[in-house]
């Protein structure tokens, strides 16, 4: 898909961080990046630097920890993991983006009445 | 956001606030490494070194935004934010008002009921009597086997460990033997509460008195504010010129009335019979 990218809806990179986190384990901000750019297919205009501000906001509210580790090419990288409550918090995120773009798209598909 | 989670946003920045330096290089540390990562990445895919240092930047976005949001983000450095969360919480607050009374009382009923209960204890136990030597201060108590030696009437009589009796209620004659004995005691003093009737500018009530010895004034090192104290020569015998001291609050009570000063200094008895004295230093009222 060619054209236009779009912008990461506000919100929407915190549940995406979080689920990553839970699908792959333990990464750094720079995989993190990688795996979304590559899931979206080229579709999501993401600045990467946007990524650690979220990844913050999720350690402040307790929902992912971070620390210290080595990444595959032997460099000092912070590694981020998801909490007990972060698990809580993404499957109630979850629930909220399903149901809320199911609405969308069914106001989206309706047909003109009348 | 819960309020459960806005502490612990607020627990996170203020343990932020005593590691600020340290985390602020380790997230310069943590971009610059990243960016790095980025234009390796290019310089694979064939890009001249310039050009892919450029392209990471592109793709990385604003670095010192990032910089200057995460450490606004993790500190209370922003006035400008935390007079806002400050607004928004005086208007959640206005906005439901049973819970802010809800809260606002349960605080002022815990806050009234602490400083009450300090206030108390802080008498009974931090504080000395406004004597002269507070800290050289005994009560005596006498110990017994199973005879009582004193009728109950006069004083506390508890049990003891070993099943006999104590009490500190001495006879007077016990009192009168004992304050023989100087080489023990610097000076005794006997003391009893008693209900008695005062007639202050002919209006008898029932007032709250202690009968003490006449020399006790004289050992606690207490200084009357108006007339004199009592004193060893007040000790005549039993029902011989008694005389009487009121407290500066009795005093003062008694003036509330709108009764005269010096009327209640000398007209002031006890069970019908005259007395003078005036009243006793600020320092005795409690």
């Amino acid at each position: 898909m060619g054209g236009k990218k779009s912008e990461v809806l506000q919100g929407t990179l915190d549940l995406m961080i979080l689920k990553t986190l839970h699908a792959l384990g333990p990464l750094h901000g720079f995989g993190i990046a990688r795996r979304i750019e590559q899931l979206s297919e080229d579709v999501l205009q993401l600045n990467e630097g946007t990524v650690y501000t979220s990844l913050l906001r999720l350690q402040q509210q307790g929902w992912i920890v971070s620390e210290w580790g080595t990444s595959e090419n032997n460099r000092k990288a912070r590694f981020y993991s998801v909490t007990r409550r972060g698990l809580k918090q993404l499957a109630v995120e979850s629930e909220n983006w399903e149901r809320i773009s199911g609405v969308i798209g069914r106001v989206l598909r309706l047909e003109r009445q009348g | 956001m819960s309020s459960g989670a806005r502490l612990r946003v607020f627990a996170a920045k203020l343990k932020a606030r005593f590691a600020q330096d340290k985390e602020n290089r380790e997230f310069d540390e943590e971009l610059w490494a990243h960016l790095q990562l980025l234009t390796e990445q290019y310089l694979r895919q064939g890009m001249p070194a310039e050009e892919a240092s450029l392209a990471a930047r592109r793709q990385f976005g604003n670095s010192s935004l990032v910089r200057e949001r995460h450490r606004e983000a993790r500190s209370f450095l922003s006035l400008s934010a935390f007079w806002r969360d400050v607004r928004f919480e005086a208007r959640q607050l206005a906005r439901n008002p049973l819970f802010t009374a809800i809260a606002v009382s349960s605080l002022a009923l815990g806050i009234g009921a602490n400083t009450a209960i300090f206030s108390a204890a802080k008498r009974v136990l931090l504080d000395t009597l406004p004597v002269t030597n507070p800290h050289d201060l005994r009560l005596l108590t006498w110990v017994s086997g199973h005879q009582q030696p004193v009728p109950q009437v006069w004083g506390d009589v508890w049990s003891t460990d070993g099943g006999g009796l104590a009490s500190n209620a001495f006879s007077y004659l016990v009192f009168q033997e004992m304050r023989k004995r100087t080489d023990a005691v610097r000076g005794l003093i006997a003391f009893k509460d008693v209900k008695m009737t005062a007639n202050v500018d002919r209006h008898p009530e029932l007032v709250s008195g202690e009968l003490v010895s006449g020399g006790a004034f004289d050992i606690l090192g207490l200084k009357p504010i108006l007339g004199r104290l009592l004193n060893s020569a007040d000790d005549a015998g039993p029902g011989k010129g008694p005389v009487a001291m009121i407290s500066e609050g009795y005093w003062a009570a008694c003036a509330m009335l709108a009764l005269d000063a010096a009327a209640v200094a000398g007209s002031a008895g006890t069970d019908g019979s005259v007395s003078t004295s005036g009243p006793v230093d600020r320092a005795m009222r409690s």
